[in-house]
């Protein structure tokens, strides 16, 4: 593959999968400026890839994997990506509103729930959210696909009963304090 | 066919399973009650799951600020200045709150206390009302000195003669101040004129009962502050007990002499001659030798005036006053003496005894009432 090819088709893997990559990203951090930078650096190694098979698979694989692994960013070629973004975010015009009190609360129990979850019931989770189908996830988690389904009823069944406990926990203590 | 897991559940509503196997599954759900619940349950996850993710995008982007450059020559003077809302807040509470403590500290002393009575120890019940005739300081000075001697008299009742006299100066020394200080901190007309007429001894029970009804209770510990607020009735029904506060001689023991009986009453008209044989007379010495007590109207306090050698009413005293505390007792003081003077005279069956007190000393005098003319 020649260079401006490969410049070319990583252009096409921006444009298509930042946006879910980085809800995925900021879901799992819950900080949308690493969300991003992850994301520049996942683009970045797919820049440096030959070949990418499973491309959506592969992207979600590799942000996961810096998360974990919390990687170095390569500063030169992330200027060129923040540029892409810059570009990205133009044409969509996507702006964040102004969020109410309640909605900050609800993302922050949001927020709690799904850090109580193991990191794989997570990881497989918002994987899912984000569109990834069973062998997607099971490549990008290295799992078998057999497997996905029960990973991902227990994340779910995890998530809503965590979520259900801090929120009736947070309902006790405000009736708690209304009371006192 | 065995019940399906809920791994299965899953993958098959997440479209995750072949062909072949989802319509197996279909067909199981659709005879399995038991896994037609699951299933159920398993959409309701699948939703709720779904739900609480999606709020997790409602996470503010751009936390870190770029900056503008731009804008950068553009910004208001608000910004500049860093005035935020916040800011500006707190800087008008502070405003306000130093602008308020400044007026509170300005305003005079007594005028926020309607009725605020200094307190002393035991006091009886003393009826406020207002006393729209007291216009100036020096008659709220002198309403003050009447309600202390009243106050005092309300134990003078109970105790002998001397015990009487020593109490009265005890209490008139401790709650009424020296003129000079009166008059430096004489506090606002109105407060002291309410400071205090005492219940009527010469009212009927029913009238003294009304009268206590009207009038809150001050009993309170010693060094304390009462208020005490008479009700708008009670000042519109004894016009003639406020009055009667601004007239010394007219001030009432608690419970007993009424104003109108003492104007009508004035067996301590008349001279007096403090005798020379008096064993304290030299240490004494300031009393004038020969005096007489003259009721003064209009409401000014009773004037003491000196008596000649030959029996003649000579000139006043200056600061020479004198008031009834019981009908046997009347208080002398001579404010111009060097020191805090005064004299208790007590009428007994004709005769007239004497106590002294020049600052904290105390003695008995003998006086003896003696003919004199104007």
């Amino acid at each position: 593959m020649r260079g401006d090819e490969r410049v070319n088709d990583v252009d096409r893997l921006f444009r298509e999968y930042h946006e879910p990559l980085v809800r995925y990203l900021t879901r799992r951090l819950g900080d949308r400026d690493w969300a991003d930078e992850v994301a520049q650096e996942t683009f970045l190694r797919a820049m440096r890839q030959e070949s990418i098979v499973s491309e959506r698979a592969w992207l979600f694989a590799v942000a996961t994997n810096l998360v974990r692994d919390e990687a170095r960013k390569d500063a030169r070629r992330r200027r060129r990506l923040e540029l892409l973004r810059e570009q990205a975010r133009v044409d969509q015009v996507v702006e964040p509103e102004p969020l109410a009190i309640e909605r900050a609360q609800e993302a922050a129990l949001a927020r709690k729930a799904l850090d109580m979850l193991v990191e794989r019931d997570r990881d497989a989770l918002l994987m899912r959210e984000e569109g990834l189908d069973y062998t997607e996830i099971a490549t990008a988690l290295e799992l078998s696909i057999g497997s996905v389904g029960t990973t991902l009823a227990r994340a779910r069944r995890r998530l809503v009963d965590a979520y259900e406990s801090l929120q009736q926990g947070g309902s006790v203590a405000r009736g708690t304090h209304a009371a006192s | 066919m065995q019940h399906l897991d809920e791994g299965t559940i899953h993958a098959w509503l997440d479209g995750a399973l072949a062909d072949e196997e989802a319509a197996g599954v279909a067909t199981h759900v659709a005879e399995c009650h038991d896994c037609a619940s699951m299933v159920a349950e398993a959409r309701g996850m699948i939703a709720a799951a779904g739900q609480i993710i999606s709020s997790l995008d409602r996470v503010r982007g751009g936390v870190i600020p770029t900056p503008t450059p731009a804008l950068s020559g553009q910004r208001s003077l608000w910004r500049r200045l860093r005035v935020t809302p916040t800011r500006a807040a707190l800087a008008a509470t502070l405003l306000i709150a130093v602008a308020s403590l400044l007026t509170v500290r300005r305003a005079p002393r007594a005028s926020v206390a309607e009725s605020v009575i200094t307190a002393a120890p035991r006091m009886p019940r003393v009826a406020a009302s207002e006393a729209p005739a007291i216009v100036s300081r020096q008659q709220a000075l002198a309403a003050r000195k009447a309600t202390a001697t009243r106050l005092s008299d309300t134990s003078l009742a109970t105790q002998s003669p001397d015990a009487r006299s020593q109490t009265a100066e005890r209490v008139v020394n401790a709650v009424a101040p020296n003129p000079a200080q009166s008059a430096a901190n004489a506090p606002h007309p109105v407060a002291e004129g309410v400071a205090g007429v005492v219940a009527d001894r010469a009212l009927p029970r029913a009238a003294a009962a009304t009268a206590a009804a009207q009038t809150s209770p001050v009993s309170p510990p010693a060094g304390g502050m009462q208020v005490s607020k008479a009700t708008a009735d009670a000042r519109a029904a004894a016009p003639e007990r406020a009055s009667s506060a601004l007239q010394p001689r007219g001030a009432g023991v608690a419970g007993a002499v009424s104003a109108k009986s003492l104007a009508e009453t004035n067996e301590f008209d008349g001279c007096y001659q403090i005798r020379a044989d008096s064993a304290s007379s030299a240490a004494f010495a300031g009393f004038p030798p020969r005096f007489a007590l003259v009721n003064t109207t209009g409401g000014a306090p009773n004037a003491v005036r000196s008596v000649s050698a030959e029996g003649r009413i000579d000139s006043v005293i200056l600061g020479g006053t004198w008031r009834r505390l019981t009908p046997e007792i009347v208080r002398l003081d001579f404010a111009n003496a060097p020191e805090q003077q005064s004299l208790i005279l007590q009428l007994a069956a004709g005769k007239v005894t004497g106590r002294a007190s020049v600052g904290n000393r105390i003695t008995n005098l003998l006086v003896a009432r003696i003919e004199c003319r104007r």
